[in-house]
């Protein structure tokens, strides 16, 4: 399975390079703006990392897919089912890089945002009024949410998941394309059509979880019913492969 | 060793391997013959569990065709498949990676045969270049089974002559190799039977020895009387 995970960060090794040196572009942006009084660049830097962390995390998710249908469509598949390791390897392979590129990248921008912070703070030197915007900014959100550790942890594995389970669904949707469309006109648009329905499907089951009173209950159960139905696609998609996949 | 019990495989309405029954035993070299669109390639992609059959099955060493019998059967595909960013090194070091039977020794040798280096990119070498490194990566495998196709195709005469070499030295009484090719007068050489495929369908399995001292005749004239105008009709 290291192996397997080896190569498989190797083949999107190029998307998180290109997003890795567009952070250190923007970031270095952002020291000359707070070192340099330059607001606009200030400005202009902190909008860049914020849609970077946003949009960064979405494209490698995209091009975990991309890498997916190439290796299931093109002769490269070849390198990959030629090798003594079942379908279910490969795919748990694909998804596990998918989740810890994702869970890394995560904490990345967030060392960074508090980095960036702290290094605002030290610079600007008035730190308690930074403190008090965060603390009256908490204790509004507080009203009807608790922050604590176990909260944003929770949250936050309850958004991989999720995450998890719709790249599971797109999975699978590319490999029904692969095999029982392989060859059909239109394979790509109703595979498409067929990843919507499974997103509708999923969100639908986890609409049937009770609301908690509390939102560590209403995340907990989030994240144990995306696990459960990531399994079960992991499962099906696998399936699939092991019986009808042609390379 | 590697046996189809009539296997067919379908792509839509054509039939492209149909009901196929071949058993490749240990100790010997397969020229399998026959021309474009008649089924080897279809057939070897079956037996490397790359292509699932739409009816019949395929063994190794008696039991169903699995995960682990990848790890015992080597296959050369006609097109290039490496990876895009790979040079000819990483293609060595994912060879090493998940085949223990893999020889970065032999590699490099052969390497140095075909006038290779390590450090080319993949995408950027010529058929020729492309066609020697994957018979380099496929020989320096220690497997019980080698499956080339068509591993002559773009490659000069006296690179020729190295890769029939090798074929040879891969040769042993635990293994069996199988090479598809056009260029049949250079297959017999070295081949120890002949697998006549035709639109799909198994014609016969010769023994070229055996062939050429009975009926005097070489698996040219036999390739010439079964493809050729008034062959036999499937």
């Amino acid at each position: 399975m290291f192996k397997l995970l080896k190569y498989e960060f190797r083949k999107t090794w190029y998307t998180k390079a290109i997003l890795l040196v567009l952070t250190l572009i923007a970031q270095a942006a952002f020291l000359i703006g707070v070192f340099f009084d330059k607001d606009e660049t200030l400005g202009l830097s902190v909008a860049t990392l914020v849609m970077l962390a946003t949009f960064g995390i979405m494209v490698i998710g995209l091009v975990s897919l991309i890498v997916f249908h190439q290796d299931l469509n093109t002769k490269q598949s070849y390198m990959l089912f030629m090798t003594p390791n079942s379908s279910y390897k490969i795919l748990g392979a694909k998804a596990l890089e998918n989740g810890l590129s994702v869970f890394l990248s995560g904490v990345f921008f967030a060392l960074l945002g508090l980095a960036d912070i702290s290094i605002l703070v030290a610079h600007e030197g008035d730190l308690m009024a930074v403190v008090d915007m965060f603390r009256s900014l908490i204790e509004q959100l507080q009203s009807y949410l608790v922050f604590d550790a176990k909260n944003i942890i929770t949250v936050f594995f309850a958004g991989l998941s999720n995450w998890l389970m719709t790249l599971s669904a797109a999975f699978l949707a590319i490999v029904i394309a692969a095999t029982f469309l392989a060859g059909k006109k239109f394979s790509g648009v109703v595979s498409f059509l067929l990843f919507l329905l499974l997103i509708w499907g999923l969100e639908k089951v986890i609409g049937f979880i009770p609301d908690m009173s509390t939102l560590f209950m209403d995340m907990v159960l989030t994240a144990i019913a995306s696990f459960v139905l990531m399994v079960v696609l992991y499962l099906v998609t696998g399936w699939i492969m092991d019986k009808k996949l042609s390379v | 060793m590697l046996e189809s019990r009539n296997i067919t495989k379908k792509f839509g309405s054509k039939i492209a391997v149909d009901q196929v029954t071949l058993k490749i035993e240990p100790g010997y070299i397969y020229a399998m013959l026959g021309p474009n669109g008649s089924g080897k390639t279809t057939w070897m992609k079956m037996a490397a569990g790359l292509v699932k059959p739409t009816s019949g099955e395929m063994f190794f060493d008696g039991e169903p065709l699995s995960v682990e019998s990848r790890r015992h059967i080597a296959y050369m595909s006609t097109e290039p498949y490496f990876y895009a960013w790979m040079t000819v090194g990483d293609v060595g070091r994912y060879y090493k990676d998940f085949f223990e039977d893999f020889s970065p020794a032999r590699f490099s040798d052969l390497l140095r045969r075909m006038e290779l280096t390590e450090d080319l990119k993949t995408k950027s070498l010529s058929s020729g270049m492309m066609a020697k490194l994957k018979i380099a990566v496929t020989m320096a495998r220690d497997a019980r089974v080698i499956m080339l196709d068509e591993p002559l195709n773009g490659i000069d005469l006296l690179a020729r002559e190295d890769i029939t070499r090798s074929i040879t030295e891969a040769a042993g009484e635990d293994k069996a190799i199988l090479v598809s090719s056009h260029l049949v007068d250079e297959l017999e050489t070295i081949s120890d039977y002949a697998i006549f495929i035709k639109n799909g369908h198994l014609i016969e399995v010769d023994n070229i020895e055996e062939s050429r001292a009975e009926a005097g005749k070489s698996i040219v004239d036999r390739y010439r009387e079964i493809y050729g105008h008034g062959g036999q009709e499937w």
